[in-house]
Protein backbone atom coordinates (compact mmCIF):
# COMPACT_ATOMS: atom_id res chain seq x y z
CA UNK A 1 0.00 0.00 0.00
CA UNK A 2 3.10 2.82 1.03
CA UNK A 3 4.58 1.87 -1.91
CA UNK A 4 1.94 2.28 -4.58
CA UNK A 5 0.96 5.54 -2.64
CA UNK A 6 4.64 6.58 -3.09
CA UNK A 7 4.88 5.67 -6.35
CA UNK A 8 2.07 7.36 -7.64
CA UNK A 9 2.88 10.47 -6.20
CA UNK A 10 6.62 10.56 -7.02
CA UNK A 11 5.50 9.71 -10.97
CA UNK A 12 3.06 12.44 -10.36
CA UNK A 13 6.09 15.06 -9.81
CA UNK A 14 7.91 13.64 -12.99
CA UNK A 15 4.93 14.73 -14.80
CA UNK A 16 5.73 18.55 -12.99
CA UNK A 17 8.96 18.42 -13.45
CA UNK A 18 8.98 16.93 -17.14
CA UNK A 19 6.75 20.13 -18.06
CA UNK A 20 8.89 22.25 -16.79
CA UNK A 21 11.82 21.22 -19.20
CA UNK A 22 12.53 24.43 -22.13
CA UNK A 23 10.00 23.58 -24.88
CA UNK A 24 10.37 22.81 -28.58
CA UNK A 25 8.68 24.92 -31.27
CA UNK A 26 7.55 22.89 -33.89
CA UNK A 27 7.61 24.14 -37.60
CA UNK A 28 4.10 24.95 -36.87
CA UNK A 29 4.86 27.60 -34.43
CA UNK A 30 3.18 25.28 -31.71
CA UNK A 31 5.40 24.37 -29.26
CA UNK A 32 5.83 20.78 -27.78
CA UNK A 33 6.93 20.04 -24.43
CA UNK A 34 7.79 16.42 -22.68
CA UNK A 35 4.55 16.61 -20.38
CA UNK A 36 2.32 14.73 -22.46
CA UNK A 37 5.07 12.25 -22.76
CA UNK A 38 4.84 12.29 -18.67
CA UNK A 39 1.79 11.02 -19.78
CA UNK A 40 2.21 8.10 -21.86
CA UNK A 41 5.32 7.13 -19.01
CA UNK A 42 2.95 6.62 -16.26
CA UNK A 43 0.80 4.16 -18.21
CA UNK A 44 4.06 2.56 -19.61
CA UNK A 45 5.94 2.03 -16.74
CA UNK A 46 3.59 1.89 -13.97
CA UNK A 47 0.88 0.23 -15.71
CA UNK A 48 -2.88 1.28 -16.20
CA UNK A 49 -4.38 1.89 -12.63
CA UNK A 50 -1.15 3.33 -11.01
CA UNK A 51 -0.64 5.26 -13.96
CA UNK A 52 -3.86 6.86 -14.28
CA UNK A 53 -3.68 7.51 -10.45
CA UNK A 54 -0.53 9.57 -11.06
CA UNK A 55 -2.04 11.37 -13.57
CA UNK A 56 -5.23 12.02 -11.61
CA UNK A 57 -3.10 13.37 -8.83
CA UNK A 58 -1.22 15.71 -11.20
CA UNK A 59 -4.19 17.46 -12.59
CA UNK A 60 -6.02 17.66 -9.08
CA UNK A 61 -3.48 19.69 -7.91
CA UNK A 62 -2.50 21.63 -10.83
CA UNK A 63 -6.33 23.17 -10.45
CA UNK A 64 -5.51 23.65 -6.86
CA UNK A 65 -3.33 26.28 -8.10
CA UNK A 66 -0.46 24.68 -8.62
CA UNK A 67 1.50 26.07 -11.67
CA UNK A 68 2.59 22.94 -13.48
CA UNK A 69 1.23 22.62 -16.08
CA UNK A 70 3.67 22.98 -19.27
CA UNK A 71 3.98 26.66 -19.68
CA UNK A 72 3.40 27.60 -16.36
CA UNK A 73 -0.42 27.31 -16.15
CA UNK A 74 -2.51 26.19 -12.90
CA UNK A 75 -5.49 26.77 -11.01
CA UNK A 76 -9.11 26.74 -11.88
CA UNK A 77 -8.10 28.35 -15.33
CA UNK A 78 -7.07 25.62 -16.69
CA UNK A 79 -10.26 24.10 -17.15
CA UNK A 80 -11.65 26.68 -19.20
CA UNK A 81 -9.24 26.83 -21.81
CA UNK A 82 -8.70 24.81 -24.82
CA UNK A 83 -6.62 22.26 -23.48
CA UNK A 84 -9.51 21.47 -21.35
CA UNK A 85 -10.45 18.23 -23.37
CA UNK A 86 -7.05 17.19 -23.48
CA UNK A 87 -6.34 17.75 -19.49
CA UNK A 88 -9.64 15.87 -18.76
CA UNK A 89 -8.10 13.13 -20.84
CA UNK A 90 -5.06 12.85 -19.93
CA UNK A 91 -6.10 10.15 -16.72
CA UNK A 92 -7.42 8.06 -19.52
CA UNK A 93 -4.55 8.17 -22.30
CA UNK A 94 -2.33 6.76 -19.71
CA UNK A 95 -4.72 3.85 -18.42
CA UNK A 96 -5.28 2.65 -22.07
CA UNK A 97 -1.40 3.18 -22.21
CA UNK A 98 -0.60 1.21 -19.43
CA UNK A 99 -3.65 -1.63 -20.65
CA UNK A 100 -1.57 -2.23 -23.64
CA UNK A 101 1.93 -2.49 -22.59
CA UNK A 102 0.30 -4.78 -19.92
CA UNK A 103 -2.03 -6.67 -21.91
CA UNK A 104 0.72 -7.25 -25.15
CA UNK A 105 3.09 -9.32 -22.78
CA UNK A 106 4.25 -11.51 -25.45
CA UNK A 107 5.24 -8.74 -27.43
CA UNK A 108 8.59 -7.08 -27.38
CA UNK A 109 8.39 -4.06 -24.61
CA UNK A 110 9.00 -1.33 -27.20
CA UNK A 111 6.16 -2.42 -29.39
CA UNK A 112 3.88 -2.74 -26.23
CA UNK A 113 4.72 0.59 -25.07
CA UNK A 114 4.79 2.15 -28.67
CA UNK A 115 1.29 0.76 -29.35
CA UNK A 116 -0.32 2.08 -25.88
CA UNK A 117 1.68 5.44 -26.44
CA UNK A 118 -0.09 5.97 -29.49
CA UNK A 119 -3.38 4.38 -29.02
CA UNK A 120 -3.73 6.08 -25.42
CA UNK A 121 -1.96 8.94 -25.53
CA UNK A 122 -3.18 10.36 -29.03
CA UNK A 123 -6.42 8.49 -30.16
CA UNK A 124 -7.70 8.71 -27.08
CA UNK A 125 -6.60 11.70 -25.79
CA UNK A 126 -7.71 13.05 -28.98
CA UNK A 127 -11.21 12.39 -28.13
CA UNK A 128 -12.08 14.33 -25.15
CA UNK A 129 -9.23 16.80 -26.74
CA UNK A 130 -10.77 17.81 -30.07
CA UNK A 131 -14.22 18.15 -28.23
CA UNK A 132 -12.92 20.00 -25.70
CA UNK A 133 -11.64 22.54 -28.17
CA UNK A 134 -14.51 22.70 -30.45
CA UNK A 135 -16.89 24.09 -26.95
CA UNK A 136 -13.94 26.27 -25.62
CA UNK A 137 -13.12 27.76 -29.57
CA UNK A 138 -16.74 27.64 -31.06
CA UNK A 139 -15.60 25.64 -33.89
CA UNK A 140 -17.23 22.39 -35.33
CA UNK A 141 -15.64 18.91 -34.63
CA UNK A 142 -13.93 18.89 -37.94
CA UNK A 143 -12.49 21.97 -37.37
CA UNK A 144 -11.27 21.59 -34.02
CA UNK A 145 -9.62 17.96 -35.22
CA UNK A 146 -8.26 20.44 -38.00
CA UNK A 147 -6.51 22.61 -35.29
CA UNK A 148 -5.14 19.30 -33.32
CA UNK A 149 -3.33 18.05 -36.47
CA UNK A 150 -1.13 20.67 -35.33
CA UNK A 151 -0.18 18.59 -32.12
CA UNK A 152 -0.13 15.27 -33.72
CA UNK A 153 3.84 15.15 -35.21
CA UNK A 154 5.23 16.12 -32.22
CA UNK A 155 3.15 13.58 -30.46
CA UNK A 156 4.58 10.69 -32.56
CA UNK A 157 7.69 11.44 -31.76
CA UNK A 158 7.08 11.56 -27.95
CA UNK A 159 5.34 8.55 -28.17
CA UNK A 160 8.59 6.81 -30.14
CA UNK A 161 10.83 8.62 -27.54
CA UNK A 162 7.79 7.15 -24.79
CA UNK A 163 9.03 3.57 -26.35
CA UNK A 164 12.31 3.93 -26.09
CA UNK A 165 12.52 5.66 -22.72
CA UNK A 166 10.24 2.49 -21.42
CA UNK A 167 12.26 -0.44 -23.29
CA UNK A 168 15.50 1.46 -21.68
CA UNK A 169 14.03 1.55 -18.54
CA UNK A 170 13.06 -2.34 -19.07
CA UNK A 171 16.92 -3.17 -19.85
CA UNK A 172 18.30 -1.82 -17.23
CA UNK A 173 15.82 -2.55 -14.24
CA UNK A 174 13.18 -4.88 -15.58
CA UNK A 175 11.32 -5.05 -11.75
CA UNK A 176 10.43 -1.23 -11.98
CA UNK A 177 8.74 -1.40 -15.45
CA UNK A 178 5.50 -2.59 -13.05
CA UNK A 179 3.32 -2.64 -15.93
CA UNK A 180 5.14 -5.81 -17.16
CA UNK A 181 6.05 -7.00 -13.85
CA UNK B 1 7.04 28.52 -3.43
CA UNK B 2 5.24 26.26 -6.00
CA UNK B 3 1.52 27.81 -5.49
CA UNK B 4 0.30 30.40 -7.95
CA UNK B 5 -0.44 33.66 -5.46
CA UNK B 6 -0.87 36.92 -6.36
CA UNK B 7 2.28 38.90 -5.44
CA UNK B 8 0.51 40.81 -3.10
CA UNK B 9 -2.07 40.19 -0.23
CA UNK B 10 -5.47 41.23 -1.38
CA UNK B 11 -8.54 41.73 0.32
CA UNK B 12 -10.06 38.85 -1.81
CA UNK B 13 -8.01 36.61 0.09
CA UNK B 14 -10.36 37.02 3.24
CA UNK B 15 -13.60 36.01 1.76
CA UNK B 16 -14.00 32.01 2.60
CA UNK B 17 -12.85 29.66 -0.33
CA UNK B 18 -15.95 27.77 -0.69
CA UNK B 19 -17.93 31.46 -1.52
CA UNK B 20 -15.47 31.90 -4.26
CA UNK B 21 -15.36 28.55 -5.73
CA UNK B 22 -19.40 29.12 -5.99
CA UNK B 23 -19.15 32.33 -7.64
CA UNK B 24 -16.68 31.24 -9.95
CA UNK B 25 -18.73 28.42 -10.78
CA UNK B 26 -21.83 30.60 -11.38
CA UNK B 27 -20.03 33.06 -13.57
CA UNK B 28 -18.59 30.60 -15.34
CA UNK B 29 -21.62 29.21 -16.60
CA UNK B 30 -23.46 32.31 -17.01
CA UNK B 31 -21.00 33.58 -19.53
CA UNK B 32 -21.56 30.64 -21.84
CA UNK B 33 -24.75 32.18 -22.49
CA UNK B 34 -23.86 35.31 -23.46
CA UNK B 35 -23.77 35.69 -27.34
CA UNK B 36 -23.78 39.25 -28.20
CA UNK B 37 -20.26 41.17 -28.04
CA UNK B 38 -22.41 44.00 -26.60
CA UNK B 39 -22.98 42.06 -23.09
CA UNK B 40 -19.53 40.43 -23.51
CA UNK B 41 -17.04 43.40 -23.95
CA UNK B 42 -18.59 45.48 -21.07
CA UNK B 43 -18.10 42.29 -18.72
CA UNK B 44 -14.42 41.86 -20.12
CA UNK B 45 -13.65 45.84 -19.48
CA UNK B 46 -15.06 45.27 -15.90
CA UNK B 47 -12.82 42.60 -14.91
CA UNK B 48 -9.73 43.85 -16.12
CA UNK B 49 -10.46 47.22 -14.33
CA UNK B 50 -11.31 45.40 -11.46
CA UNK B 51 -8.12 43.67 -11.34
CA UNK B 52 -6.82 47.21 -11.88
CA UNK B 53 -8.25 48.29 -9.03
CA UNK B 54 -6.10 45.70 -7.09
CA UNK B 55 -3.09 47.10 -8.02
CA UNK B 56 -0.68 47.57 -11.01
CA UNK B 57 1.44 44.49 -9.54
CA UNK B 58 -1.60 42.21 -9.50
CA UNK B 59 -2.64 43.65 -12.93
CA UNK B 60 0.78 43.28 -14.49
CA UNK B 61 0.97 39.58 -12.86
CA UNK B 62 -2.55 38.63 -14.03
CA UNK B 63 -1.43 39.72 -17.56
CA UNK B 64 1.42 37.26 -17.94
CA UNK B 65 -0.77 34.58 -16.84
CA UNK B 66 -2.91 34.54 -20.03
CA UNK B 67 -0.03 34.38 -22.32
CA UNK B 68 -0.27 30.38 -22.67
CA UNK B 69 -3.45 32.00 -24.35
CA UNK B 70 -1.74 33.20 -27.46
CA UNK B 71 -1.51 30.46 -29.47
CA UNK B 72 -5.10 29.52 -29.52
CA UNK B 73 -6.12 33.28 -29.33
CA UNK B 74 -3.28 33.21 -32.81
CA UNK B 75 -5.39 30.44 -34.15
CA UNK B 76 -9.40 32.04 -33.99
CA UNK B 77 -7.70 35.54 -35.47
CA UNK B 78 -6.28 33.63 -38.00
CA UNK B 79 -9.39 31.42 -38.84
CA UNK B 80 -11.92 34.02 -38.46
CA UNK B 81 -10.06 36.60 -40.93
CA UNK B 82 -10.16 33.82 -43.44
CA UNK B 83 -13.74 32.90 -42.94
CA UNK B 84 -14.59 36.47 -42.57
CA UNK B 85 -16.71 36.31 -39.26
CA UNK B 86 -14.53 38.87 -37.47
CA UNK B 87 -17.57 39.46 -34.37
CA UNK B 88 -17.85 35.85 -33.84
CA UNK B 89 -14.54 35.42 -33.34
CA UNK B 90 -13.97 38.19 -31.07
CA UNK B 91 -16.75 37.00 -29.02
CA UNK B 92 -14.70 33.51 -28.33
CA UNK B 93 -11.23 34.94 -27.71
CA UNK B 94 -12.95 37.82 -24.82
CA UNK B 95 -14.70 34.64 -23.41
CA UNK B 96 -12.31 32.72 -23.10
CA UNK B 97 -9.80 35.68 -21.59
CA UNK B 98 -12.85 36.44 -19.19
CA UNK B 99 -12.76 33.07 -18.21
CA UNK B 100 -9.54 31.92 -17.37
CA UNK B 101 -9.12 35.41 -15.99
CA UNK B 102 -11.75 35.43 -13.23
CA UNK B 103 -10.72 31.51 -12.21
CA UNK B 104 -7.18 32.89 -12.37
CA UNK B 105 -8.65 35.58 -9.29
CA UNK B 106 -9.85 32.41 -7.58
CA UNK B 107 -6.86 30.42 -7.76
CA UNK B 108 -4.41 33.39 -7.17
CA UNK B 109 -6.11 34.79 -4.06
CA UNK B 110 -6.92 31.42 -2.29
CA UNK B 111 -4.35 29.33 -0.10
CA UNK B 112 -3.59 25.99 -1.85
CA UNK B 113 -4.41 24.52 1.81
CA UNK B 114 -8.34 25.93 1.73
CA UNK B 115 -9.34 24.58 -1.58
CA UNK B 116 -7.52 21.43 -0.36
CA UNK B 117 -9.73 21.28 2.49
CA UNK B 118 -12.74 21.28 0.81
CA UNK B 119 -11.97 18.72 -1.54
CA UNK B 120 -11.17 17.05 1.23
CA UNK B 121 -14.93 17.65 2.18
CA UNK B 122 -15.78 16.79 -0.65
CA UNK B 123 -14.19 13.53 -0.88
CA UNK B 124 -15.17 12.50 2.36
CA UNK B 125 -18.35 10.55 1.62
CA UNK B 126 -16.04 8.26 -0.86
CA UNK B 127 -14.81 6.34 2.33
CA UNK B 128 -18.62 4.84 1.77
CA UNK B 129 -17.95 3.09 -0.90
CA UNK B 130 -14.87 1.72 0.83
CA UNK B 131 -11.87 4.40 -0.90
CA UNK B 132 -9.09 5.23 1.81
CA UNK B 133 -9.53 9.06 2.01
CA UNK B 134 -6.48 9.17 3.91
CA UNK B 135 -4.08 7.46 1.08
CA UNK B 136 -5.44 10.83 -1.18
CA UNK B 137 -4.72 12.99 1.41
CA UNK B 138 -1.20 11.52 2.28
CA UNK B 139 -0.14 11.04 -1.82
CA UNK B 140 -1.43 15.08 -2.03
CA UNK B 141 0.82 15.36 1.02
CA UNK B 142 4.01 13.14 -0.79
CA UNK B 143 3.42 15.11 -4.10
CA UNK B 144 3.76 18.91 -2.60
CA UNK B 145 6.91 17.82 -0.76
CA UNK B 146 8.73 15.67 -3.47
CA UNK B 147 8.46 17.85 -6.59
CA UNK B 148 10.71 20.41 -5.71
CA UNK B 149 13.31 17.80 -4.80
CA UNK B 150 12.81 15.90 -8.18
CA UNK B 151 12.76 19.34 -9.62
CA UNK B 152 16.36 19.78 -8.14
CA UNK B 153 17.28 16.53 -9.23
CA UNK B 154 16.52 17.11 -12.73
CA UNK B 155 18.60 20.12 -12.48
CA UNK B 156 21.64 17.97 -11.01
CA UNK B 157 21.38 15.40 -13.71
CA UNK B 158 21.04 18.20 -16.55
CA UNK B 159 24.14 19.87 -14.87
CA UNK B 160 26.21 16.45 -14.73
CA UNK B 161 24.97 15.58 -18.89
CA UNK B 162 25.96 18.75 -19.68
CA UNK B 163 29.39 18.67 -18.11
CA UNK B 164 30.08 15.37 -19.21
CA UNK B 165 29.05 16.25 -23.02
CA UNK B 166 29.39 19.77 -23.59
CA UNK B 167 25.76 19.93 -24.76
CA UNK B 168 22.36 20.72 -23.96
CA UNK B 169 20.36 17.59 -22.34
CA UNK B 170 16.90 16.81 -23.27
CA UNK B 171 15.66 13.11 -23.12
CA UNK B 172 18.85 11.77 -22.28
CA UNK B 173 18.39 12.44 -18.16
CA UNK B 174 14.97 11.07 -18.16
CA UNK B 175 15.98 7.10 -17.38
CA UNK B 176 18.31 8.58 -14.87
CA UNK B 177 15.47 10.55 -13.41
CA UNK B 178 13.43 7.89 -13.37
CA UNK B 179 15.52 5.43 -12.13
CA UNK B 180 15.92 7.55 -9.37
CA UNK B 181 12.95 8.63 -8.38
CA UNK B 182 12.05 4.83 -8.13
CA UNK B 183 14.66 4.20 -5.53
CA UNK B 184 13.40 7.37 -3.94
CA UNK B 185 9.97 5.60 -3.80
CA UNK B 186 12.04 2.91 -1.74
CA UNK B 187 13.29 4.85 0.28
CA UNK B 188 10.14 6.92 1.62
CA UNK B 189 7.71 3.69 1.32
CA UNK B 190 10.12 2.09 3.79
CA UNK B 191 10.17 4.51 6.08
CA UNK B 192 5.93 5.44 5.69
CA UNK B 193 5.57 1.85 6.40
CA UNK B 194 7.71 1.48 9.68
CA UNK B 195 5.53 4.61 10.44
CA UNK B 196 2.60 4.28 8.86
CA UNK B 197 -1.14 2.85 10.52
CA UNK B 198 -1.86 1.28 6.75
CA UNK B 199 -3.26 -2.13 6.38
CA UNK B 200 -2.98 -3.88 3.41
Amino acid sequence: MEKKIVLVSLFAAVIAVLGLAPKVMLASGVPITAQSMGIMLCGTVLGAKRGALAVLLFIALTALGLPLLSGGRGGLGIFASPSVGFIVGFPLAAYVAGLITTKLKMVKIFYSSLLGAIIGGIFVLYIPGIIGMSIILGKSISEAMVIALIYLPGDLIKAFLCATLTQTLFKLRPADVLSRS
Amino acid sequence: MLALRFPKHTWLEKIPASIKLVLLATATSGIFFVETLGIMLPLFLTTIAFQFLLGWQIFKFSLGLLKPLLPFIAIIVVWHLYSGDLGYGALIILRLLLIVTLANIVTCSTKTSEISEIIEKIISPMRLINIDTQAISLSILIFIRFTPIVIERQKILQLAYRCRSGKRPSWQIIVPLILSVMDDADHVAQSLKSRSTFRE
